[in-house]
């Protein structure tokens, strides 16, 4: 047998020199594997040969509709389908490989990594687009067609599925193909409602017209999109000593500020909402990170008592969770009272309104709630990921049990006795409320309570991990 | 969760602490415990291993070989105790231990569509290497690990042998002082073990420290300065394979070959002070005699030939490592100590 050929550091490099030194070590390695991958391969050829039929097409019949749409249902479901579902699994891919703990030996982190996968991904993206964009020359070439237009929304496409393949990473940290499922149509419908909030038109016309202010509402909303959900995705798999929580945290909480500054031009439905998913979102995730009680991940909040008292709202894990919800609760009811919803204003004075009070407090008690069963029962599980596929079973079961009440309720004469029963339940009480069925002074009482109870809960159950958590900020 | 966490109390974020790297031993574990919910993994270890030795890390499965070494990799935190290697303690400076050791898990991690050149490459930059470092690091890699002609073959495309290859070569990228290799020749064919073993005892020529988990024993005993045996999370002996071999003999096993039947071996062996019968082979059977001296073994020979046995072939038989561990479980067992299975 002849031995194998040598190879010399010159052959290395000239083999290595694809990409350069400084660029990500993730990302140049998922450019590398991406590019051969069959999905990839097998998209742009035939993205590029439905493009030149749709240009044979156009040139037979010059100005037919059908053949704009027909080459634009191509370009959308490439890059809003095919992409991002290449980033299912994007996570669940390196934890079954077991190659986790190398790269945590590296001076890669959960978030460079998973930033590095999205980057990647959206290189590949920009390359699809890249290979359409003289199509669209051509297009224009042969008339019927505002280039200006198409260009803008070859743009929005090429965002919108950035942040569809944020979300598609973000979730593969999840093994479970079905709970990949849940979540993603979970957070589908927040999005949607964010861009029906937003008005679909709202980016175009902020480009080609002069509605910059929703332009910038649109941004923010994306931009936010993107990092929410590859943080997600990097701090479920990180090592629980490394602190990607507090950042997160204070990226919502900024965001959130930036947009109420928007409220000043007059977009105050667009605000409230925008601002309500970021810090929902945001709480969401909080509510259910694991506990990390190392004295390393605590040491940067023993600083001073401002730190310190940062710590219960900023510090990883559930448990400063719960401070960092009542805290979002307090911002965003200072946002809904500023923007005269939970207030009316007559004759100078403010008054509250106890129905929309009772709203906004079971709004709240809707994220929080289910932490009353998962610490009542399941408060030892240790898995990373089962407190947060756990969270969204039990949101998917009472939002079924708020359906059938609202059936039941509509069939049974005596609605008042139904809604009494279930009222401790938050999306319950909301429905009575929108029926008009729960606005005095005891639903308020209810809703509270149950807020309260349900941040009370996983307190008292877990005292050994508080009195450690205290501790750990206390001992210098 | 709150069962599995540490609570010792850390000062400082990171600072780099230096003073006894060059002195302090390559691996020190003192006191370490790890519990997870309902199962105590390892409970009060310690020993130490100097710089440039091989150590083999032996135990059944469930033992808690590989959380020892995870906690040693930085990869797991103790609940208890503490684990230093080259002076640095595991949680206090994950950084600085991470610089020094090379790890390489029992199931190696691989990725589909690339090469093993930029499988190595990818690792190189990760562990912040640039220019031509990196392009000399991973040349020098790809050397030692004999797979300079395969680099630009598809990992998916390995054996399991050259991928266990790959998998040092990816530990050995940032030329670490410390090995931790668990279970390096799980499932190789012999030739691929031997390719190991050479690897293995190369780097130890070279002055590296070598911590290596494998269930075989006799390869652990050839390659390895001292072993260490671990049952149920704690350790029952720490010592060379010599010092195990004779820890466990106070008898002699001795093969017999006679020319004629074993009956009369079986027979004599009934009657004869010293000696037992243990099991009959294809020409003869093996005995046991109570005691390695010399003297009485040769005497034993002399009463065989005296009373007309046709011995044609008598020699003490080297205890197997094997034999030895069982050996040092059963007296667990006996004294009430429960085996991991």
């Amino acid at each position: 047998m002849t031995p194998p050929p040598r190879i010399t550091p010159e052959q290395v490099a000239i083999a290595m020199n694809d990409f350069p030194s400084r660029f990500s070590p993730m990302l140049v390695k998922e450019l590398r594997q991406g590019m051969r991958t069959n999905l990839f391969v097998v998209a742009f050829i035939l993205l590029q040969a439905v493009m030149i039929l749709t240009l044979m097409i156009g040139l037979a019949d010059p100005g037919s509709s059908a053949v704009g749409a027909f080459f634009w249902f191509f370009i959308v479901t490439t890059l809003l389908i095919v992409q991002p579902l290449r980033g299912m699994n994007a996570l669940s891919s390196e934890i079954q490989l077991n190659t986790m703990d190398l790269i945590q030996l590296t001076r890669l982190d959960g978030w460079r990594l998973t930033l590095g996968k999205w980057t990647a991904l959206n290189a590949q993206t920009l390359l699809l687009v890249t290979g359409v964009l003289p199509y669209l020359v051509i297009r224009y070439f042969l008339g019927n067609v505002n280039f200006v237009r198409d260009l803008v929304d070859l743009l929005m496409l090429t965002l919108g599925s950035g942040l569809a393949s944020a979300i598609t990473i973000g979730c593969s940290v999840f093994r479970n193909l079905l709970l990949r499922g849940v979540i993603l149509m979970g957070f589908g419908m927040g999005l949607t409602t964010l861009f029906a909030a937003l008005k679909s038109s709202g980016f175009r016309t902020g480009i080609i017209g002069s509605d910059f202010w929703m332009l910038g509402l649109v941004c923010i909303s994306l931009l936010y999109g993107c990092f929410f959900f590859l943080s997600f995705g990097a701090s479920r798999i990180s090592p629980l000593s490394e602190n990607l929580a507090t950042r997160k945290r204070l990226v919502a909480l900024g965001l959130t500020l930036v947009t109420a500054g928007f409220a000043i031009s007059g977009f105050t439905q667009e605000v409230l909402i925008i601002s309500g998913l970021i810090l929902g979102f945001a709480v969401i995730d909080a509510l259910t990170e694991p506990l990390p009680i190392y004295a390393r991940v605590l040491e940067p909040f023993r600083k001073n008592p401002m730190t310190r008292l940062a710590a219960l709202f900023l510090a990883p894990g559930w448990m400063s969770g719960i401070g960092f919800f009542f805290l979002c609760a307090l911002v965003w009811g200072a946002i809904l009272y500023f923007g005269g919803i939970l207030a009316s204003a007559t004759a100078g004075s403010w008054h509250f309104e106890m129905a929309k009070m009772t709203f906004f407090l079971s709004m709240c008690n809707v994220l929080i709630f289910p932490l009353i069963f998962i610490h009542l029962f399941f408060g030892r599980q240790a898995s990373v990921n089962f407190t947060f596929g756990f969270y969204a079973f039990i949101q998917a079961c009472l939002l079924m049990l708020t359906l059938m009440a609202t059936v039941l309720a509509n069939t049974i004469p005596k609605y008042e006795d139904l809604i009494f029963v279930a009222v401790p339940i938050p999306s319950v009480l909301i429905s009575g409320l929108a029926d008009g069925a729960a606005d005095d002074l005891i639903h308020l009482l209810i809703a509270l309570a149950t807020t309260l109870l349900a941040a009370a809960i996983p307190l008292v159950r877990h005292q050994k991990d508080l009195r450690e958590f205290r501790h750990h900020l206390k001992s210098t | 969760m709150s069962d599995s966490l540490p609570i010792e109390v850390v000062t400082g974020v990171e600072t780099v602490p230096a003073p006894t790297e060059r002195t302090s031993p390559a691996i020190e574990v003192s006191q370490l415990s790890r519990w997870f919910p309902g199962v105590h993994a390892v409970q009060d270890v310690s020993f130490t291993v100097e710089r440039g030795q091989v150590i083999g890390f032996v135990g059944a499965n469930g033992a808690g070989k590989t959380t020892t070494m995870r906690i040693l990799a930085t990869l797991d935190y103790p609940n208890s105790g503490e684990a230093k290697i080259c002076g640095f303690d595991v949680v206090k400076h994950p950084v600085e231990v991470r610089k020094r050791i090379g790890w390489m898990p029992d199931h190696y991690g691989t990725y589909s569509n690339m090469t093993v050149l930029e499988y190595l490459d990818f690792f190189a930059r990760a562990l912040g290497y640039q220019g031509q470092e990196r392009i000399d690091r991973i040349a020098e890699v790809l050397e030692f690990t004999d797979l300079t002609g395969l680099a630009h073959r598809l990992i998916d495309q390995l054996s399991k042998g050259m991928g266990q290859r790959l998998c040092l070569g990816r530990a050995l990228i940032h030329d670490p002082e410390v090995l931790i290799l668990d279970e390096p020749a799980a499932g190789l064919d012999p030739k691929a073990r031997v390719e190991l073993k050479h690897l293995i005892r190369i780097l130890s020529q070279e002055g590296k420290t070598v911590f290596i988990s494998s269930h075989i024993l006799s390869e652990l005993g050839e390659m390895c300065d001292s072993l260490l045996f671990i049952n149920q999370g704690r350790i029952i002996h720490h010592g060379s394979a010599e010092s195990l071999r004779r820890r466990s003999s106070a008898t002699a096993l001795v093969e017999v070959q006679l020319a004629g039947s074993i009956d009369r071996l079986r027979e004599w062996a009934m009657l004869a002070p010293h000696v037992s019968f243990k099991e009959a082979t294809k020409n003869g059977g093996r005995i046991e005699i109570d005691s390695v001296e010399g003297e009485i073994i040769s005497t034993v020979l002399r009463r065989m030939i005296q009373d007309g046995l046709p011995v044609t072939d008598f020699h003490i038989q080297e205890r197997k490592l094997e034999d030895a561990f069982i050996e040092i479980l059963g007296e667990l067992e006996a004294s009430g100590v429960p085996i991991a299975s």
